[in-house]
């Protein structure tokens, strides 16, 4: 065994020991650099493989597909080397986060989900998981979920679906989706009990479930799911959840709370590469600086970072400097996925967002 | 006497305990402690000045007969009405399936806790006399679901006693060292002494914890612990860390691991509740960024799970772990001003979770940031270091960005930090936020070139004609070429591509190899926007580039700014793309020759 396969076994070991995270993501970005240096087709592909995992994982699905697209290739030019079972779950990966990348237009995405479903076709796996990323994708545009969410269910489970966490967590995304936020409570109780999870959930879920809380007046429920699940995504790379965590604290005037949560996360934010995390999070945004509580003073003391074209002065930044610029970046977001999508999902996202109100205590 | 039946199914119970409730059938000697101390307890709060005492008689028999074991307590005692009260609960736990403990009586905390004797033994048999004065008391059960219960005439101590016979299988928990061992395990720290006779002899069970006895120094106590520790965890610690919190009234010790853990890993601690032993596998009662300590904590407030192996993750649980933070967080504040070699020690080992803290705790990010050591193109050196020599702390965001600069960069007495280490960059990227007065600079390999020496006039007229073509020959690499002064001179040129660069050619790779769909993929993905270029600057104080400017010989000159292009990539241990790999092919090919043709030709 050459020196730099055991460079490249310490860096993958390196990575394997850490967290999802940019650390993780950047370690294994090298291994994959280092088996290209040495034109390693072999190890090449399977850094590959585990790099579309952490990437994934840790926020970076535009890396994802990168490394995705190149194994792919390899599947295409040489299958008796590079079996397409080998990029199963990797697709898997790919394409749910696909739709987050607004500059890729729908007939590509169109193509690239056929391209899944006949691949998941020729590898003999069960057509659950097609009807469960079709009906995220009927979320995401805002189409008919309906006989999506009933044909995935109705398919049967193998060892290419999703675990079962994940599963149970994407029903209650589509119960909350349709308003039957009873139903997402009784769904959730076997993740609530801690009877079910996995790397990502209940991470999530906690999130996911804090509207229908507030939707059904059930304010104790909201604080516990708040305590618990923000300091699981505090510090991981669900940034996409976020948003839930700090429209509920402006929602139930915990505003200062939700400022917090604003100046810690708008940085990490921003640095993603994916609209998708960033028009969730800057809708959610221009609702907590709309609903702060009034005040004489006309300014906020916030560390923003360099990409944020709002002056600050000592650490002070004008409110409606930066509520105009969440709102401008937001509403710019929204249009764009609206156009790519064909449809008015976003903007009808955006018009709740802005007739959502503070819950008062007596509500419910 | 009576002979009675329970109104519950034993066996289906017993079953549901033990392949649910308790992980492992020993929790019954836990069960048994914590009913005499929880008697002993009551009692206490109507004696202040009893003491009490727990003890625990193994009777071996002879003749092949199950081995039996007496559970004795001077506690509060039970009166007849009691026992009917704790057959109640009994029934009750198993209507609900699953018993809670929490916020019930003695009485119905014990009646569960008899249950859990049941997965070890056939009968279990109950003598108590109340301190009430009432008449004693005898209940004996059976895992068949009989009972009887009778008054006893005789006068005996207040208190109550336990008899138990092994079940057939569980002998082995009826062994002495074996019971001792669990005694130690379970009951070691308990509030009120615990006896344990056995074949003649009698032994004190528990001690004082060690963080709450007396020691005469703080050194003494600090060598005491360490040695407590060891024993505990049966591994060697760099330190010692003593934990407080009101919340949850939780004390103990936080024991530094001496070897660096997997950041990974799961954060487990041996933790007591009032003194019993809860759980060794106890998570969640640190913050997450705590993962270089084991701890061994007491909890006289916090509420346990059902089945009592760990706490229910509620706000005081919250509150709590908060607290053991601001501990760990304060100790290493004093560390670093009181004894800055030990924090020394301590970042040496635990570095990688120091930054992994310091990175979303400004406060720890001031504190640690002097003493952390970074990698440098002068060698390896703490910031503390660093910034005695220089002003802006500069740093490149990747071992390949390092790679790339750290030869020239030393050359020309620049001090570049390689952020390419675990959590390096971010950290370094947050310094600011810490101190107002740092200024961080990160190095875009690209533009490294720009603080290398210009050309004079003269020169640049000279270059003017070749630095025009040789642009023009690399522009399909998307690479900008320029020409200056720097060192070393036998380094003909230097690579430079930033992050986005090293992407932009990560997504090209990929291209040229993928199939047409996921090309045009990547094409939308980039969105029509060119990657960052790289830059290739070429150095005119290096003979060979003097030589090559002056070669005069069009073909040669553009397979040899090729050929150097791709061999600059490659000292920069780039990944070579098909069409750099084809390039070098041909360049190399040509190159050769062109000398073999030129020797023959002379």
């Amino acid at each position: 065994m050459s020196d730099w396969h055991d460079e490249l076994e310490s860096i993958n070991q390196q990575a394997e020991a850490l967290d999802y995270g940019d650390a993780r993501t950047a370690l294994r970005e090298q291994a994959v650099r280092l088996a290209d240096h040495h034109q390693d087709l072999d190890a090449a592909f399977a850094t590959r493989i585990d790099f579309i995992d952490d990437a994934t994982f840790s926020g970076h699905s535009e890396k994802a597909l990168v490394a995705f697209a190149w194994c792919e290739g390899q599947c295409k030019r040489d299958p008796a080397r590079f079996d397409e079972s080998r990029i199963g779950w990797s697709s898997k990966h790919v394409i749910e986060n696909v739709l987050d990348h607004v500059q890729i237009p729908r007939a590509q995405i169109d193509r690239v989900l056929a391209d899944f479903e006949a691949r998941w076709q020729r590898l003999g796996y069960s057509m659950r998981v097609v009807h469960m990323i079709r009906l995220s994708f009927a979320e995401h545009y805002g189409t008919e979920t309906k006989p999506h969410a009933e044909a995935w269910l109705a398919a049967k489970r193998d060892a290419m679906s999703h675990c079962r966490a994940c599963e149970v967590d994407i029903l209650i995304g589509h119960c909350a989706d349709t308003e039957q936020h009873e139903r997402a409570f009784e769904v959730a109780a076997p993740i609530l009990e801690r009877r079910m999870s996995c790397a990502e959930v209940p991470h999530r879920t906690y999130a996911k479930l804090l509207p229908s809380a507030l939707a059904l007046g059930r304010l104790d429920d909201a604080a516990t799911l708040h305590r618990k699940g923000y300091r699981l995504l505090r510090t991981g790379n669900l940034q996409q959840h976020i948003a839930e965590h700090m429209l509920y604290c402006a929602r139930i005037g915990r505003a200062a709370r939700a400022l917090d949560i604003f100046e810690e996360h708008l940085p990490r934010v921003l640095a993603r590469r994916d609209a998708g995390t960033r028009v969730r999070f800057l809708l959610a945004a221009g609702a907590v600086l709309r609903l702060l509580p009034p005040s004489r003073k006309t300014t906020l003391k916030l560390r923003l970072p360099a990409e944020v074209p709002v002056a600050c002065v000592d650490g002070q930044v004008e409110r409606a400097a930066l509520h105009a610029w969440v709102q401008q970046e937001a509403d710019a977001l929204v249009t764009r996925f609206d156009a790519r999508n064909g449809t008015d999902r976003f903007a009808r996202m955006a018009a709740s967002h802005a007739a959502l109100d503070l819950v008062s205590a007596s509500s419910g | 006497m009576q002979q009675q039946r329970f109104q519950v199914d034993l066996r289906g119970l017993i079953t549901l305990l033990s392949d649910h409730l308790y992980s492992t059938p020993q929790v019954f000697v836990r069960e048994l402690l914590q009913n005499g101390i929880d008697a002993i307890t009551a009692r206490r709060k109507l004696e202040p000045a009893h003491q009490g005492s727990v003890t625990v008689e193994l009777v071996a028999q002879d003749h092949g007969a199950a081995p039996a074991l007496i559970v004795q307590d001077d506690g509060i005692g039970l009166e007849e009405a009691q026992v009917h009260e704790l057959l109640a609960t009994i029934g009750q736990s198993s209507k609900r399936g699953v018993p809670e403990r929490d916020g019930e009586s003695y009485i119905g905390q014990f009646g569960i806790g008899l249950l859990s004797c049941f997965v070890v033994a056939e009968e279990i048999l109950v003598r108590s006399r109340a301190l009430s004065g009432a008449p004693g008391v005898e209940w004996l059960g059976r895992q068949d679901g009989t009972y009887s219960v009778r008054t006893l005439s005789d006068a005996g101590p207040v208190g109550t006693s336990v008899y138990l016979r092994a079940r057939k299988g569980s002998e082995e928990l009826f062994e002495p060292e074996r019971l001792r061992e669990l005694l130690v395990h379970y009951g070691g720290l308990l509030p009120h002494p615990v006896r344990f006779a056995s074949g003649g002899h009698t032994q004190l069970i528990n001690e004082v914890p060690p963080w709450l006895a007396k020691h005469g120094s703080h050194s003494e106590a600090r060598a005491a612990w360490l040695a407590y520790g060891q024993a505990v965890f049966g591994q060697p610690f760099l330190d010692v860390i003593p934990l407080r919190a009101d919340a949850g009234k939780v004390s103990g010790l936080a024991f530094v691991l001496s070897t660096t853990p997997s950041p990974a890993a799961r954060r487990v601690h041996r933790v007591y509740l009032k003194r019993m032993l809860l759980s060794e596998q106890a998570e969640g009662l640190l913050p997450d960024w705590a993962f270089f300590v084991r701890c061994v904590i007491n909890a006289d407030a916090l509420r346990p799970t059902a089945s009592r192996e760990t706490f229910y993750d509620d706000e005081l649980l919250e509150q709590t772990r908060d607290e053991l933070g601001a501990a760990l967080r304060n100790w290493l504040m004093r560390l670093a001003t009181e004894d800055p070699e030990r924090l020394r020690r301590l970042v040496q080992v635990h570095g990688l979770s120091i930054k992994a803290l310091a990175l979303h705790e400004d406060e720890m990010l001031r504190l640690f940031a002097p003493f952390l050591p970074f990698e440098t193109t002068f060698g390896a050196m703490t910031l503390a270091d660093y910034l005695r020599e220089q002003r802006v702390v500069r740093y490149v965001a990747s071992l390949d960005e390092f790679r790339q600069v750290a030869r020239v960069a030393r050359a020309q007495g620049l001090c570049v930090i390689n952020g390419g280490y675990v959590y390096d960059a971010e950290l370094l990227a947050s310094l600011p936020r810490a101190y107002a007065d740092v200024q961080v600079e990160r190095v875009d390999p690209g533009e490294l070139s720009q603080s290398f020496g210009d050309l004079s006039v003269d020169e640049r007229e000279a270059v003017h004609g070749f630095l025009q073509r040789a642009r023009k020959q690399l522009a399909p690499h998307s690479v900008s070429v320029d020409i200056k002064h720097f060192r070393p001179s036998d380094v003909p040129a230097v690579y430079g591509a930033g992050e986005k660069a090293l992407g932009g050619r990560d997504l090209e790779r990929a291209k040229q190899a993928a199939s047409d769909l996921w090309s045009s993929m990547l094409d939308d993905l980039s969105g029509g926007v060119d990657p960052d270029q790289a830059s290739l600057c070429l150095n005119i104080d290096c003979p060979l580039v003097a030589r090559l400017i002056e070669l005069d010989h069009d073909e040669l000159e553009a397979l040899a700014l090729e050929t150097l292009y791709v061999q600059t990539l490659l000292m920069a241990q780039q990944p070579l793309s098909a069409r750099e790999l084809d390039v070098l092919n041909r360049g190399l090919l040509g190159l050769i020759e062109h000398a073999v043709s030129k020797r023959y030709d002379a």
